[in-house]
């Protein structure tokens, strides 16, 4: 076996302080690094949060509105079935189909 | 995919003190070498090496100062410049160490 090569001291300290300076920036990053993440982190569960509530209330007006919009067609196409569902607005009687083209029946 | 595995598993299972000692059976030459090799030039600098190394630090500020530096031939320059990346990556293997995780910081 060839005998090891003898490196030169300073390329030995500065292997050596290189590595310490590297942990010691990387401990410095990390500790600089954590408290900012979890700032996010709280500012977006909150904003989710918020998103959340909005589209919930978003959701139950659009609820509103069909429903209203749903008893209203009910009460011209009179469906056999609960009103909610879109195959609500497609049930109707028999009678009613005669009335094609009709403005106030939304079924045909 | 999961059968595969369990497999896997069991047969390792059934075999894992054979496949253990063989490892170290292999392992145990090669470790040998590397710590022979290591012993000597991956060795931390002594105590009395720092001084040394300070006046050779103090010997390249000078050769810069003289222009020494025009004097390099090409194949020594990019010798040094291997030696300086090296070095440079031993700070990157200390920052790994130093933020606990291989990529990235896990904040």
């Amino acid at each position: 076996m060839i005998p090891p090569v003898q490196v030169s001291p300073l390329i030995k300290f500065t292997r050596y302080s290189a590595l310490l300076m590297g942990m010691i920036y990387g401990k410095k990053r990390y500790d600089y690094l954590k408290p900012i993440a979890e700032e996010e982190r709280r500012v977006e569960a909150e904003e989710k949060k918020k998103r959340e509530e909005l589209e919930r209330i978003a959701k139950e007006l659009a609820e509103g509105n069909r429903a209203h919009y749903l008893s209203s067609a009910a009460a011209l196409c009179a469906p056999k079935v609960p009103s909610h569902g879109l195959q609500a607005l497609c049930v109707h009687r028999p009678v009613a189909r005669a009335r094609k083209g009709s403005p106030s029946c939304p079924c045909v | 995919m999961a059968q595969a595995a369990q497999r896997l598993g069991q047969r390792l299972a059934a075999r894992g003190p054979q496949l253990l000692s063989a490892a170290v059976a292999y392992s145990k030459p090669r470790l040998a070498t590397f710590w022979y090799y290591a012993k000597v030039e991956l060795a931390p600098p002594t105590p009395g090496e720092i001084p040394k190394a300070i006046d050779s630090m103090k010997g390249l500020v000078r050769s810069f100062q003289t222009g020494r530096l025009a004097q390099l031939t090409v194949k020594e320059a990019l010798r040094n410049g291997l030696v300086a990346t090296e070095v440079l990556m031993w700070f990157y293997i200390g920052e790994i160490i130093g933020k606990r995780g291989l990529i990235g910081y896990n904040v």
